[in-house]
C-alpha cells in the first residue's frame, strides 16, 4: 500500500518536473526543474531495493546538472527568457511524437513477450553494492574499462571545447595594467 | 500492523533528530561565540540572562519578527527555495546517521538512526550534494553580484572538495568492506587501538580537510567571506529565509563531526570507563570546538590557492592511499 | 529497510518546508513591509542605483571545474564497489582497478598540461 502510494507520487512530481523542464521559458526555471526531477527518479531506486543505484542517481546527476548551470552562467544571462526559434515546427513535432511511441513500445515489448525478470534478483542479508562489485569485475569488465576510456575521451573533448576561451581570458593583473 | 508502527516510530524518530540537532546548531552558534570571544580575550555575549546564555532566545526573537524582504529584480521562486533547499538537505543527511548505541525505554528497543540503509555514507555524501544547490541557486536568483560570486565559488569550492572526501574515504572502506555506517562502527568496537585513524592516517587528515571546506569553515570559508564578497550568496537573504541557510550550515557541522567519529574515532563503542552515548558526544564537541579553535587561529586562504590546493595536493595524494591501501590489503 | 529512508526522507522535507512557514507568519508580529523602492534594490555596496547587469557570463574555469566534476564523481562512484570487495576480487581486481585509474590519471594530467586549473 505505502509502496503504490509513494510510487504513484514520486511519478506525478517527477513527470511535472520534466514537464516545467520542457515548457518553461526561463533557464533557471528549467534547469532547477531538471535537478529536481533528477533527485526524485532516485525515489523508484529506493523503493526496488536498489539503495546503491539511488544513491548513485542523486550524487552523479546533481554534478552533471551542476556542470550544465556552469555551463549556463557562462554563456548567457541566467535571468532572461528565452525565445526559441524553431524553424520546421511539423517536422520536430511528429519526429518527437514518433519517437516517443517508439520508445514506449520497445519498453513494452518485453512485458508483452516473457515477463521482465531480474538478472540478478536483490538477495536479502547480502548488500547489493557487494553484488554489484562482484558482478562489475567479472561479467562486465570490458564495457567497465570502455567506461573508463570513454571519461577520458568526454575530459578531453570537455577542455577542446572550451580552449580557445581559456587562453583568451586575461588574467586579473593584465586587466589591472590596462594591458588588454 | 507492523507497518503503521514503522511509520508512527520512524515519524517521531525523524521529529525528535530534526528538534535536537537544530537545537544542537543554534547551541553551536552562542558557544562559537562564547569561543571565539575567550580565545581573544573578550567576553563575548554576557547581558542577556546568566553568562548570556539566554543570549540564544533573544537572537531566535529576532530571526523570527524580521521583516521578510524580497529585493526587487530577484526570481522570487528559486529565491524562495534556494534556503529550504540547503536546510532540508542537510537535514535530510542526518537520517542516514547512526548517533548512539542502541537502548530499551519501556521493554522497546530503540535504535537511534532514522533509518539503517547499508549505503549510509554515500547516502550523506549523496545529500550533501544535493545542498550545494543551496547556494547556487541563491546565488543566481537573487540578481545581485555578490551573490552570484558567491555563489560560484561555493560551488566550484564544494565540487572540488566533494572529490576529496570521496577519494579519502575509499581508504577506510575498502579496509572495513562496507558501507553502511553501523557496520563501520562495530568495526573498531575493540577499543583505541582498533581505531581506524591508526590504520588510515592520511585519509583522516584528507577528510578533516575536506570536511572543513564543505561546511565552508575558516580556512576555506571563502564563500561568505565579508571582506571580498560581502555576503556571498546570503548577501539579499535576510530573518528567516536567512536562518535557514544558517541552521544548514550549523547541521552540516554537525553530521561531519559525527561522520568523522563513526568513520575515524570508534563511533559510540565505549571508550575504557565513559559509556558510548557519552563517548560519542564527546568526540562530536570536541570536533564542533576544534571547528572554532582553527576559525581563531587561521587566516583563509586565496581562492587560487584553495584551488591549487584541491586540485594538485589533496587529490593526488587521497589517490596514493587508495593505491597503497589497495596493495597492503590484497 | 530501503523505503524507510525515503519515508524518513519525506517526512523531514515536509517538516522543514512547514516550519519555515510557520516562522514567516511569526515574521508579521515585527516591523510591516512599508514598500520602499531603495529597500528593495539590490545590495551594491551603498550605491542607490544597480549598476549594469547582474547576471553578467561568467568566467570558464567555473564550467571545466564543474565539467572535471562530473568526471572523478563518476570515477570514484565506480571505485565504491570495488572497495567494497577488495578482498575478494584480489591482485585481479587490484590491477584491473589501477588500469581504470590510470586512464583517469592521464585524463589529470592533460587537464594540468592544458591549464584548465590554473588560477591567476
Amino acid at each position: 500500500m505505502f509502496e503504490i502510494i509513494a510510487f504513484y507520487t514520486f511519478s506525478i512530481l517527477v513527470i511535472g518536473m520534466f514537464g516545467i523542464v520542457v515548457f518553461s521559458e526561463n533557464v533557471l526555471y528549467a534547469m532547477s526543474a531538471l535537478a529536481g526531477g533528477m533527485i526524485l527518479i532516485s525515489g523508484f531506486y529506493f523503493l526496488l531495493g536498489a539503495d546503491f543505484l539511488g544513491v548513485v542517481q542523486i550524487i552523479v546527476y546533481t554534478g552533471a546538472v551542476m556542470a550544465l548551470y556552469a555551463f549556463g552562467m557562462m554563456f548567457f544571462d541566467s535571468a532572461r527568457d528565452i525565445k526559441e526559434n524553431i524553424k520546421f515546427k511539423k517536422i520536430i513535432y511528429t519526429l518527437s511524437i514518433l519517437s516517443a511511441i517508439f520508445v514506449i513500445f520497445i519498453l513494452m515489448a518485453p512485458i508483452y513477450s516473457t515477463r521482465v525478470e531480474a538478472l540478478y534478483p536483490t538477495i536479502h542479508g547480502v548488500g547489493n553494492v557487494q553484488m554489484i562489485g562482484l558482478i562489475l569485475f567479472t561479467k562486465y569488465l570490458i564495457p567497465f574499462e570502455v567506461a573508463a576510456i570513454m571519461l577520458l575521451a568526454a575530459m578531453i573533448a570537455g577542455i577542446v571545447l572550451v580552449k580557445v576561451k581559456i587562453e583568451e581570458t586575461p588574467s586579473n593583473i593584465e586587466v589591472a595594467r590596462g594591458e588588454k | 500492523m507492523i507497518e503503521t508502527a514503522l511509520i508512527i516510530e520512524t515519524v517521531v524518530k525523524a521529529v525528535v533528530v530534526l528538534s535536537v540537532v537544530a537545537a544542537m546548531g543554534a547551541f553551536a552558534t552562542f558557544i562559537e561565540r562564547k569561543v571565539l570571544a575567550f580565545m581573544q580575550r573578550r567576553l563575548g555575549p554576557m547581558h542577556v540572562g546568566p553568562y548570556g546564555l539566554l543570549q540564544l532566545a533573544a537572537d531566535g526573537i529576532k530571526l523570527f519578527t524580521k521583516e521578510d524582504i524580497i529585493p526587487q529584480n530577484t526570481i522570487k521562486p528559486i529565491f524562495i527555495i534556494a534556503p529550504v533547499v540547503a536546510a532540508a538537505s542537510a537535514f535530510v543527511a542526518v537520517a542516514a546517521v547512526p548517533y548512539f548505541p542502541e537502548f530499551t525505554v519501556f521493554g522497546y528497543t530503540v535504535h537511534p538512526i532514522i533509518s539503517d540503509i547499508n549505503v549510509g555514507l554515500l547516502f550523506v555524501m549523496g545529500a550533501a550534494s544535493v545542498g550545494m544547490y543551496g547556494p547556487l541557486l541563491a546565488g543566481l536568483s537573487s540578481a545581485n553580484k555578490w551573490s552570484l560570486i558567491g555563489g560560484a565559488r561555493a560551488v566550484i569550492q564544494l565540487l572540488s572538495f566533494e572529490v576529496v572526501s570521496g577519494l579519502s574515504i575509499l581508504g577506510p572502506v575498502m579496509m572495513m568492506g562496507t558501507l553502511s555506517l553501523i557496520d563501520m562502527n562495530d568495526y573498531q568496537i575493540g577499543g583505541v587501538s582498533h581505531w581506524l585513524i591508526w590504520k588510515q592516517p592520511l585519509a583522516f587528515v584528507l577528510f578533516a580537510i575536506a570536511g572543513f571546506a564543505e561546511t565552508n569553515r575558516t580556512p576555506f570559508d571563502l564563500i561568505e567571506f565579508e571582506a571580498e564578497v560581502v555576503s556571498g550568496y546570503a548577501t539579499e537573504y535576510s530573518g528567516m529565509r536567512w536562518g535557514l541557510f544558517f541552521i544548514g550550515e550549523y547541521a552540516n557541522m554537525i553530521t561531519i563531526s559525527v561522520l568523522v567519529s563513526i568513520i575515524f574515532l570508534g563511533g559510540y563503542n565505549d571508550l575504557w570507563f565513559i559509556p558510548g552515548a557519552l563517548a560519542m558526544l564527546l568526540k562530536v564537541s570536541l570536533w564542533i570546538f576544534l571547528f572554532l579553535w582553527v576559525r581563531a587561529a587561521w587566516p583563509h586562504i586565496r581562492p587560487d590557492q584553495l584551488m591549487w590546493f584541491c586540485w594538485k595536493v589533496l587529490m593526488p595524494l587521497s589517490l596514493i592511499n587508495v593505491l597503497i591501501t589497495g596493495i597492503v590489503l590484497v | 529497510m530501503s523505503s524507510q529512508v525515503f519515508l524518513a526522507s519525506s517526512i523531514i522535507v515536509v517538516l522543514v518546508i512547514a516550519i519555515p512557514i510557520l516562522f514567516l507568519a511569526t515574521g508579521k508580529l515585527g516591523p510591516k513591509n512599508k514598500k520602499q523602492k531603495e529597500k528593495n534594490i539590490s545590495y551594491e555596496s551603498g550605491v542607490t542605483k544597480s549598476i549594469g547587469n547582474s547576471n553578467n557570463p561568467f568566467s570558464v574555469k567555473f564550467y571545466l571545474v564543474a565539467l572535471l566534476f562530473v568526471l572523478f564523481d563518476v570515477e570514484i562512484i565506480f571505485m565504491f564497489p570495488w572497495a567494497v570487495d577488495v578482498r575478494e576480487l584480489g591482485w585481479f581486481g587490484i590491477v584491473e582497478m589501477f588500469t581504470f585509474m590510470a586512464l583517469l590519471l592521464a585524463g589529470l594530467i592533460y587537464v594540468y598540461k592544458a591549464k584548465a586549473l590554473t588560477w591567476q
